[in-house]
């Protein structure tokens, strides 16, 4: 299954859930979006707007495709499953500012996943054949987690 | 020690719960405090990865109205009195910024965190933040000379 989700941003992302939907009939596979706020209604692929928890769409996914928010940290440490991302863009109405595709692409060099800045690159041949899995270094994450513990030790001890 | 963390929704929340998991927070007591759409404010106990007390703000767009600013302050004032904070960790957005003016009239340390989407540009909140906090954090190295000369780079998330 691809589960390609957009999250609960207020704006629409119609740009890729339109060009998801325009390829689906070439893949055989099973489709399910999250297309939240996005206006443009799927007409081959399975979709819901909102879910409390995505849980079991990730558990189940072969791939996921992603807009690029903090999401995105989530459920590649979770759940390591092949990932394509997809920022937001303020040319399109998309978001307020372009910080998604600064942290697309940050994020896509740090873990060698893909980021997709042009839906035409979005072909049935990519998502057939698509399988990074994003790699995080968990040392960068542990040296911010090591310093708040001696940061709560060094406060107590101040307030002692 | 009793720490607050003031969170907005979403990628905010998100980050604070990836960086302090329950090894990271040790012994000390910690509350949330985040924003909901939801109309009536509530207090729930088990929120936080089920395990902390937490407030919900009325998500609401603060802007430059400082009317809803003064009053948030005094409503965050009263939960950290309440609670005895001894320690603020926020990571925006608009709530973290009553929340550091708070932390600052009360006497309680203050510790603001970049988020890490933030690979390039500085954001607003947190520009808003920098001077009322004690410790500012950033998530990537080359955003140290971003915002000014207190800034600390510790690593990240990613």
């Amino acid at each position: 299954m691809i589960f390609v989700t957009v999250g609960t941003h207020p704006d629409q992302f119609d740009r890729l859930i339109r060009k998801i939907d325009t390829i689906a009939p070439k893949i055989k596979e099973k489709i399910v979006i999250q297309r939240g706020f996005t206006k443009y209604q799927p007409k081959n692929c399975e979709y819901f707007d909102f879910c409390p928890n995505l849980d079991e769409y990730f558990k189940k996914a072969r791939l996921v495709i992603s807009h690029s928010a903090t999401s995105i940290l989530e459920s590649s440490i979770k759940y390591k499953k092949p990932l394509i991302t997809v920022p937001r863009q303020a040319k399109y109405r998309e978001h307020i500012n372009d910080h998604q595709v600064e942290f697309a692409v940050y994020f896509a060099r740090k873990t060698g996943i893909m980021a997709i800045l042009n839906v035409k690159e979005i072909t049935p041949y990519l998502l057939k054949n698509y399988k990074k899995i994003p790699k995080i270094d968990p040392s960068e994450l542990g040296r911010l987690q090591d310093y708040f513990k001696s940061l709560f030790e060094k406060i107590l001890r101040e307030l002692k | 020690m009793n720490i607050a963390f003031v969170s907005s929704q979403g990628g905010h929340s998100g980050q604070i719960k990836i960086i302090f998991t329950n090894e990271v927070i040790g012994n000390n007591n910690a509350i949330f405090i985040t924003e909901t759409p939801d109309k009536d404010r509530k207090v729930k106990e088990n929120s936080f990865n089920g395990k902390f007390k937490t407030y919900f703000f009325k998500k609401d767009n603060l802007g430059f109205n400082s009317f809803k600013y003064l009053i948030a302050i005094l409503q965050l004032s009263k939960i950290f009195k309440k609670e005895k904070i001894n320690l603020i960790i926020t990571n925006g957005a608009q709530l973290s910024i009553p929340a550091v003016i708070a932390g600052k009239i009360l006497g309680i340390k203050t510790l603001f965190i970049d988020t890490v989407i933030r690979v390039k540009t500085p954001n607003w909140s947190a520009r808003a933040c920098y001077p009322f906090s004690d410790i500012f954090l950033v998530q990537h190295e080359n955003m140290k000379k971003k915002y000014g000369k207190k800034t600390e780079y510790h690593g990240g998330i990613v």
